[in-house]
């Protein structure tokens, strides 16, 4: 009995302690948030609710917020796009053409999603600036595009070929072309993985940091990551308390997206993994 | 519409190299008939049936949809599955399953860019054929195995395909649906009057079915006749040991001379062999007098005859199906299958018995065929 008691105590308390190291953060991000001095903790120092920053981030034009939120929207959403059009043709290649070395494209692919971020921003920094593209949607959409491929076509992969051959077969008694094959058949019956594919390409675009900051230099492009970073307070303060209020508003929409689709993006992400 | 198949072959390249997966082949198929394809697994009934659909190319051979051909190696001539206006019926139905059944059945007109109204007709029509009309706003998944076969069929025949292709179509379907099926199946076929060809491992569904069946084995033509006649008149050992149920026993027997008689050893018994059965099985014969015989279930007797010798065998297991009792006899290394009316057997009991051979079939000995004549 003694026993089971202390089993039930240490996992309350671990999963206690777990859950307070990783949301102590957000805790005390909403909390500074709503405050009207970030250093309340602080000795002597009330704290004071307050809705000034929330007022400050999304009506002051100062701060550009609600700029750079439109911008990571168009961005994300532009990005993901493509990363779903691009994988599924690649995927339903891939799955089914006769195409010599497929294992060893999926493995490329996979390497070179491994290269450090770093290793390319030079680079890619040159090559927008030569297009004269710095500063524009364009600049972030398609190294997004890129960066998140190798995942999209894995998951991709993993669901095309789950989806069976004599669907294909009936489609080309039918009268479909592979084109239609495509449409009609492949990519509808696919489609919570060609939906969560959307949601990880979008999330992962919406979060991207260093191209943001590397490759935009204004509100008209730059994404709200690389904003909220380089906000600038009077006198040059940081101005902690907006920045904290711009975070939680940005953290919102990512958490809602993954709390009602955690199921198809769990089951897209290991549907992925299991099937190559 | 007839089809004509000549000199057909197919070989696939795989990491292993070539294989042959068809044999070369000539066939004609009738106007309206019902067509059979049947064979174990490997046999290449399936890659022929893709060849006619036009799914695959053929290696070598020419093939027809009446006089138009639709493949030729040699001018290297290939018209496209779509180009065909062939239907196909699959095992696994091969539903489209984001698609309710009302428009799984309109695809096909759908794709054709055939006009509102006439798909609608066409669909109810075909929904009423198969009396699927209350279906029809269902999706596929919500469908029992034996209602999706029939979606799966309706779909086939809404736009009116001059060849019904069907591959193993009722395999997944419990045994008795599969017989109100069968005979289903056949009555659309006679009532739409569509040149039918039908894929099957199952013997008793392709003797039910078809109006002319063919066997083949390892992608090979064995035999193609109406379903009586190779029950009959089994063309190769192997289509004896498949045809039947339980099919036939094909026994290694030797030809030789006993007190001055002809007679024939098989399973550790000799008979007395004259006339007619004696010429049929000295034709059969190789040069060391050996042979096969196929011999029926139903010809192995159990009350030998004075002037026959008789076969010693030992029960091996009695399986009673109500009017006959299918009984599996021991003699020697031979395993003789035979279906008897009594059923008052145990395992393990002494039995003699003899063969009608008058109703035996023999043939040349082959190695490949002796060694797949047990499995019955």
């Amino acid at each position: 009995m003694n026993e089971r008691r202390l089993q039930i105590i240490l996992l309350v308390a671990g999963t206690v302690l777990v859950f307070a190291f990783s949301l102590a953060p957000f805790f005390y991000m909403a909390l500074v948030s709503f405050s009207a001095d970030h250093e309340f903790l602080a000795h002597g120092v009330e704290f004071e609710p307050t809705a000034d920053h929330y007022e400050a981030v999304l009506t002051g034009s100062s701060l550009h917020f609600l700029d750079y939120l439109r911008n990571s929207l168009i961005v994300s959403a532009l990005s993901a796009a493509g990363a779903v059009m691009f994988s599924a043709l690649a995927a339903f290649a891939i799955t089914r053409l006769a195409l010599p070395g497929k294992l060893g494209i999926l493995f490329f692919v996979l390497i070179v999603s491994m290269f450090p971020q770093i290793g390319i921003v030079g680079y890619l920094f040159k090559l927008m600036s030569s297009l004269g593209w710095i500063n524009t949607y364009m600049a972030l959409v398609l190294p997004y595009i890129a960066w998140t491929l190798p995942l999209s076509l894995w998951v991709l992969v993993g669901y095309f070929s789950q989806i069976p051959r004599e669907l294909d077969i009936a489609a080309t008694v039918d009268g479909c072309n592979r084109w239609q094959i495509l449409w009609r058949i492949i990519i509808p019956v696919a489609a919570p993985g060609m939906f969560s594919v959307f949601l990880l390409a979008f999330i992962f675009a919406f979060n991207e940091f260093m191209f943001a900051l590397m490759l935009t230099t204004d509100a008209s492009a730059r994404t709200v990551p690389v904003g909220i970073a380089l906000f600038q307070g009077l006198h040059g303060q940081t101005p902690w308390g907006d920045i904290m209020a711009a975070s939680v508003i940005t953290t919102l929409p990512v958490i809602v997206l993954a709390l009602i689709f955690q199921r198809r993006i769990i089951s897209g992400l290991t549907q992925g993994a299991v099937k190559g | 519409m007839k089809l004509t198949l000549k000199n057909v072959s197919k070989e696939f390249f795989s990491l292993r190299g070539r294989v042959r997966a068809l044999r070369t082949l000539d066939l004609e198929i009738e106007d309206g008939e019902f067509y059979v394809l049947l064979g174990p697994s490997g046999s290449g009934k399936s890659t022929l049936l893709n060849l006619i659909a036009g799914l695959e190319k053929p290696t070598t051979g020419q093939i027809y949809f009446g006089d138009q051909p639709v493949a030729d190696a040699q001018r290297r001539l290939f018209a496209s599955t779509g180009q065909r206006n062939v239907a196909f019926v699959f095992q696994s139905y091969a539903l489209y399953p984001h698609m309710d059944v009302r428009r799984n059945i309109a695809f096909p007109l759908k794709i054709a860019r055939w006009k509102k109204p006439d798909i609608e007709r066409a669909v109810q029509q075909a929904a009423e054929t198969l009396s699927i009309t209350e279906l029809l706003s269902a999706r596929p998944r919500e469908l029992s195995g034996g209602q999706r076969q029939r979606v799966a069929i309706a779909r086939a025949i809404v736009r009116r395909p001059s060849l019904f292709l069907l591959d193993e179509p009722l395999s997944n379907l419990d045994a008795q649906l599969r017989g109100t099926m069968r005979a289903e199946l056949k009555r659309l076929q006679r009532q739409l009057g569509i040149t039918a060809i039908y894929v099957t491992h199952d013997q008793v569904e392709a003797m039910s079915l078809g109006d002319r069946v063919a066997v083949l084995r390892g992608g090979e033509l064995q035999q193609s006749a109406p379903p009586h006649e190779l029950y009959e008149k089994p063309a190769s050992p192997f289509v004896a040991g498949f045809i039947g149920s339980p099919p036939a026993n094909v026994l290694t027997a030797t030809l030789g001379q006993e007190q001055g008689r002809r007679v024939l050893k098989v399973s550790g018994g000799s008979f007395a062999l004259s006339g007619e059965v004696d010429r049929r099985a000295q034709a059969a014969a190789d040069a060391d007098g050996r042979l096969l015989v196929a011999v029926r279930p139903e010809h192995v007797l159990l009350t030998p005859s004075a002037e026959d010798s008789q076969v010693e065998t030992e029960v091996l297991s009695v399986e009673p199906l109500g009017r006959e009792t299918v009984v599996r006899l021991q003699a020697g290394r031979d395993i003789i299958t035979t279906v008897l009316a009594e059923a008052d057997f145990r395992q393990g009991q002494q039995l003699p018995i003899s063969f009608s051979l008058g109703n035996a079939h023999f043939y040349a000995p082959s190695p490949e065929a002796l060694g797949s004549s047990q499995g019955g």
